[in-house]
């Protein structure tokens, strides 16, 4: 059945979104008087379980958080807004928020070393599916020319950081094949951050350029999760145990996945990822002293047979102390008690941060590492400490390497 | 063994030279137009619709060139230009787009062109850009469906067909409004592609399972309920399969269907128990229609003893 031409203006916002733009914009216009709630209430909104979206799909909660982003430009730049802007760059993959957190950093942030590597794998995610949008209206949707792409905010951010960006220069200079179809403006954006980037200038002294290391949050007291201690977990053999028995005995390190995510950098990555810092365990006789476990998100979906799917073919070895798991039942209880960064619409999940909890052998959360990639060698090391062995991170350098790599 | 008769070579004369090369006459076929001259024709609103359409097929990755691309692109937006033309502007927008690194730079443009045309007065043209929108999982081309599925008087295309666009992403916020239309569906084809929607939910089980076990439902909406349950929750499908294939009055597609779930995917230890079950399927083999007949003689070859 065909319909007729509707006689209709679209219209992209939903009531949820419209009541968030009228309060996101009530809070910027309050910035200048009330700097502080301007920028608590604004950072509330960032945090991905927040109930405003609840019930939104991924296009709209990306839509959403753009727009609280984009209203932190007048409050002060901080390590908390440091850490969703740099998440983005780091394991997003939707276009427009990466521009975004592009525009953020370089409009607000103090240029330095450590961002260059996050810049370098934003292009490399953008590059091949960049889109046009326009960063000054809800949602960012162009309809006619292009305001801006997503190429164009890293680049320019690369351009910010001058030379201490030079690290990406290969990355920036393999463009030159597609410089015949850029349009005028990314060729230019392209060229004068090619012209930065070489710039000789003294630089000043900034520690690591080759990794944004992932910022340990302590829990101080270190969180029990008592509630937790009866929850009901299933393996991927289909076999049931309570929470409170896996994690402890022995230090634990626990993370969050689902089987049904869109986004290489985060859910795939992140198993990958864990299988390396097994191997690194068993190849340093330490396999069995400490445990890991993966949840799903998803645990209606994801039966065992999908848990145990999944994580071979991610190169993960099970054995007693090392298990993908979901809970029997809700999610939600641990959602709610461990504080995780995940909302869903409906029973899917729509948004997720990256979310890597260390417990100790009495089973309480310690330390969590959320929203950047971890890197395999400290956290074996964290662990060793916890476990109270004689490790040192040299050793797990290299036999976390094996026949599968990250990136 | 029999001596083979040879017989002697027969004296073959030789081909007689030609004198005289009879001249070749041409034959009038078109020789194929180069690229360039695809393209000229293409752009050229004095060429017949047809000749405009077969040189934007033939234009193949030059759509690439940016020069090209702009041309195509604006064949695309003008809605004066004839529809065919235009479809077949998209079509080659479209192919050139799979080639992801030649057309990443263009890629954008590309976007916000289609974006800018989903509510265009052609039907063919607003299906084919929403739904390749739609499988980009872009949020603009989703709010637009959605927003159809709200208020029919906003409507881009039938529910029908937005409910499918929509499910090219299980994170797309389409399950409350696939809800509304299961429950109060304007025809039976939206109702069964919103059930197909909900089949992403994990939280829409129970429904499915109400569904295949209510005899007054259609019998390939019950299908499609096992289906779903199959692929989401096994173990549920085994146990209601048991009963469809037990009960003598029920639906034979679905019975075929259940049993097929049975013998491809049942636990070999409870089914050879299942006395019951074997002996009724005995039946089916003997009385059943002929794909009854069929699936019943592959259970029991796998599980009666």
């Amino acid at each position: 059945m065909a319909i007729a031409r509707p006689n209709v203006q679209l219209n992209i916002l939903s009531d949820a979104e419209a009541a968030l733009v009228a309060d996101v914009n009530d809070l910027r216009d309050r910035a200048a008087t009330h700097p502080e709630a301007a920028r608590s209430a604004l950072l509330a909104y960032l945090h991905e379980g927040h109930g405003m979206y609840r019930d939104r799909g991924s296009a709209a909660v990306v839509r959403m958080r753009g727009w609280v982003l984009l209203a932190c430009a007048p409050v002060a730049w901080s390590k908390d807004l440091e850490r969703f802007v740099l998440e983005e760059l780091d394991n997003g993959q939707d276009p427009y928020l990466t521009a975004v957190a592009a525009s953020v950093l370089r409009r607000m942030a103090v240029p330095r070393m450590s961002y260059t590597p996050l810049l370098q794998r934003a292009l490399d995610t953008v590059r091949w599916h960049d889109d046009a949008m326009q960063l000054d209206s809800y949602g960012g949707y162009v309809a006619q020319g292009t305001s801006t792409t997503a190429v164009r905010e890293v680049l320019a951010a690369l351009e910010w950081l001058g030379p201490l960006a030079v690290g990406a220069l290969t990355t920036v200079q393999s463009f030159t094949s597609q410089a015949a179809q850029m349009p005028t403006r990314t060729r230019v954006q392209w060229a004068r951050t090619i012209t930065a980037l070489t710039r000789q200038e003294s630089q000043p002294a900034v520690a690591s350029c080759c990794a944004m290391p992932a910022t340990a949050q302590h829990a101080d007291p270190p969180h029990r999760a008592h509630a937790l201690a009866d929850c009901l977990l299933q393996d991927q053999d289909g076999a049931v145990l309570r929470f409170g028995d896996f994690f402890s005995g022995k230090p634990s390190l626990l993370t969050f996945f689902y089987t049904r995510c869109g986004n290489p950098r985060k859910c795939s990555a992140t198993m990958e990822r864990l299988a390396q810092l097994q191997r690194a365990l068993r190849a340093a006789g330490i396999g069995d002293q400490v445990r890991t476990a993966a949840v799903t998100y998803d645990p209606a979906y994801d039966r065992p047979s999908l848990l145990a799917a999944y994580a071979t073919a991610r190169d993960w070895r099970f054995d007693a102390d090392h298990r993908v798991l979901r809970t029997v039942g809700e999610f939600e209880p641990l959602q709610q008690a461990l504080q995780l960064g995940v909302n869903f619409v409906s029973s899917v999940v729509n948004r997720h941060r990256l979310d890597v909890l260390l417990v100790d052998r009495h089973g309480a959360v310690v330390e969590s590492y959320p929203q950047v990639t971890w890197q395999v060698p400290e956290m074996c090391q964290r662990l060793v400490e916890l476990a109270g062995l004689d490790c040192h991170s040299s050793q797990f350098a290299a036999s976390s390497q094996g026949s599968h790599s990250v990136e | 063994m029999a001596s083979r008769k040879v017989r002697p070579r027969k004296k073959v004369a030789a081909p007689q030279r030609a004198t005289k090369r009879r001249p070749v006459r041409a034959v009038a076929k078109p020789k194929p137009l180069s690229r360039a001259g695809s393209y000229a024709v293409a752009i050229a609103d004095k060429s017949s619709v047809a000749a405009r359409v077969k040189a934007l097929r033939g234009l193949g990755q030059t759509v690439c060139q940016p020069k090209t691309f702009s041309g195509v692109l604006k064949i695309l937006k003008n809605a004066r230009q004839p529809e065919a033309v235009r479809l077949a502007a998209l079509q080659a927008l479209q192919s050139a787009s799979f080639a992801v690194i030649r057309f990443a730079q263009l890629r954008p443009e590309y976007l916000a062109t289609l974006r800018s045309i989903v509510s265009d007065a052609s039907h063919e043209i607003r299906q084919r850009v929403l739904g390749m929108l739609a499988r980009e999982q872009d949020g603009f081309a989703q709010q637009a469906l959605l927003n159809g599925l709200k208020d029919p008087g906003k409507a881009l295309l039938p529910p029908e067909k937005a409910l499918q666009l929509l499910s090219n992403d299980p994170h797309a916020e389409a399950y409350q409004a696939a809800r509304a239309i299961a429950a109060k569906p304007p025809n039976a084809t939206a109702r069964r592609e919103a059930l197909r929607l909900l089949g992403s939910d994990a939280s829409a089980l129970p429904m499915f399972e109400a569904i295949l076990a209510d005899r007054s439902e259609p019998s390939d909406v019950r299908q499609l309920s096992a289906t779903i349950l199959h692929a989401e929750a096994p173990e549920k499908l085994q146990a209601k399969a048991r009963q469809v294939v037990l009960d003598k009055s029920e639906d034979k597609d679905l019975q075929a269907t259940c049993l097929t779930a049975l013998t491809q995917f049942g636990k070999a230890e409870l089914l050879t128990a299942d006395k019951e079950l074997v002996e009724r399927i005995g039946q089916l083999k003997n009385e059943g229609d002929a794909n009854s007949r069929q699936e019943a003689q592959r259970f029991l070859s796998k599980y009666r003893r």
